[in-house]
């Protein structure tokens, strides 16, 4: 395939695959926490990030990474405040991320790179965004795997989590840091609008079939890697945006798995 | 250990209402204890306030061993939620995943379930009277199915007491008695401590040792005389929701 004869393709590629293994995985534990809304805020937030970044003259995926990091345990601290109407939270977070991202990229030098972070890009990633999105992922997957049990322990109930013994605290504060890491990394060759997409739908796809925790968990990341790897190489043949041709992929998936386990109920 | 708890000049209050003010109570260790009371009672809050979800703004709760001896209820108590049917009927665990899960707080990060984990597992599914395979998904288990996992995933904690919030309230009477039957059994034989909130006064009258009701702010004992009282009531008033002493039945 001569995709492969190009360098760009062939990281667009391997960030695509490290993608898809953390987002899904992120995904599933935001899924069944019922906060699959955050995803989308930090996206927004991840924009400003990358805005500010550029403006700066920083590493605009470092720059996503430090603000969804701020938004994550602001928003933490907004839903004390708001005990009753917690989700309203995830709208101020994700007002406060967008208004920012809009006004900061009217500063930005090159409105290019900056539109690369909307809906993905596969053009060249440079050294430095590329080794962070590589260390990040490794780190993102590491920490997801220590902490597997006690994310499905948090995610069940966290009261009863609470008195088996887990530190319900730290499992929450290492899964919002994780949750973080995960969208700005993704943000770049995924797009920053379309990262929730991609944490919930091979997720609600892997649901559809799957026969235990454990087999949910891998199926979700397998529909992830097969959307972003398909998308990436449909972008590449068809010079298609990579974020847009993932979702409709994940999008499609999902109807046709409901379509063929329709006795199971559309929730199951 | 027999573990006990016993609530000191509680007091807690939500921004525009007072739920318990100035109460006491205490259930004695090995005791099975039935908590009634009328919707908006604060019967949850009171079980938020056991399981420390919830801090009273005066008083406190402490878990006492049988030399009145205080104790962190975490790796002691278990807790089986309200409605877990509807709560967790969609999440895609197998029974034996839920249950196995109540060990993530001892094991350490990378530690395995061992054979003996999934063996004790698999014992207490079929103690609760759970006769599917235990790798079935909990989406394809009854209300009444989905109830007994969590209560299996609440004894393999070996707990010294549970706490349970409504767990049949969504389930149909004959259930109900069978799964108080199965509480009882497990209150005698592993001498836990049980503390169950319910809207059953007959169920209340037949298995608890000790039946308290919230009404007014207050945690009330009643008298075996009174739980006969509001089971008249009930039988005279069938359709009536509440009684004069603000029990519902």
């Amino acid at each position: 395939m001569d995709l492969f004869n190009y360098e760009f393709m062939r990281r667009a590629l391997i960030v695509g695959v490290l993608v898809a293994l953390i987002v899904p995985a992120i995904g599933q534990v935001l899924v069944l926490k019922r906060m699959s809304m955050v995803s989308d805020a930090l996206s927004h937030v991840s924009l400003a990030g990358v805005a500010f970044g550029l403006v700066v003259g920083m590493n605009p995926v470092l720059s996503a990474i430090l603000a969804c990091i701020l938004a994550v345990f602001g928003l933490d601290e907004l839903r004390k405040v708001l005990p009753e109407y917690g989700e309203t939270a995830i709208a101020v977070v994700l007002s406060l991320g967008i208004g920012l991202a809009a006004i900061l990229s009217d500063f930005t030098k090159s409105g290019t790179n900056f539109n690369a972070f909307l809906f993905g890009s596969i053009v060249a990633i440079p050294d430095d965004e590329y080794l962070l999105i590589l260390l990040g992922s490794i780190v993102v997957f590491t920490v997801f795997l220590i902490f597997y049990r006690s994310l499905f322990s948090v995610s069940l109930d966290e009261t009863f989590a609470r008195l088996s013994g887990v530190n319900v605290r730290l499992v929450n504060m290492v899964f919002m840091t994780l949750t973080a890491l995960s969208v700005s990394i993704a943000a770049k060759t995924v797009g920053a609008l379309i990262v929730s997409s991609l944490a919930i739908l091979p997720v609600l796809s892997g649901m559809r079939i799957a026969k235990s925790y454990r087999q949910t968990t891998v199926y979700s990341i397998l529909f992830g890697l097969f959307f972003t790897v398909t998308g990436l190489i449909l972008s590449f043949y068809f010079g298609i945006k990579p974020g847009g041709a993932i979702v409709l992929l994940g999008v499609f998936t999902y109807l046709g798995l409901i379509a063929l386990t329709s006795g199971k109920g559309l929730a199951k | 250990m027999n573990l006990g708890v016993r609530g000191e000049h509680l007091r807690f209050c939500y921004q525009n209402r007072c739920i318990i003010e100035e109460t006491d109570f205490s259930v004695k260790p090995g005791e099975f204890c039935v908590i009634v009371g009328a919707n908006g009672s604060g019967k949850s809050t009171l079980m938020n306030l056991l399981c420390g979800v919830s801090i009273p703004q005066e008083g406190e709760i402490r878990w006492i061993d049988e030399k009145d001896q205080r104790i962190d209820p975490k790796g002691h108590v278990a807790y089986v939620r309200q409605n877990a049917a509807a709560q967790h009927g969609g999440f895609p665990a197998t029974a034996q995943e839920v249950v196995l899960s109540a060990l993530n707080g001892r094991k350490k990060w990378l530690d395995r379930y061992t054979i003996e984990d999934r063996k004790k597992a698999v014992d207490a599914l079929n103690l609760v009277g759970l006769p599917e395979s235990p790798d079935t998904l909990l989406s394809d288990l009854s209300g009444g199915q989905i109830q007994r996992v969590f209560l299996a995933q609440a004894l393999m904690c070996d707990p010294d007491a549970i706490l349970l919030d409504e767990p049949t309230s969504s389930l149909d009477p004959s259930f109900s008695h069978t799964f108080f039957a199965l509480l009882k059994k497990i209150n005698i034989e592993r001498n836990a401590t049980i503390i169950v909130i319910t809207h059953d006064m007959g169920l209340a009258k037949e298995f608890a040792d000790t039946v308290y009701c919230l009404e007014e702010t207050s945690i009330v004992e009643l008298e075996k005389s009174q739980i006969e009282e509001e089971l008249r009531h009930k039988h005279s008033h069938p359709h009536k929701e509440e009684s004069h002493g603000s029990v519902q039945l």
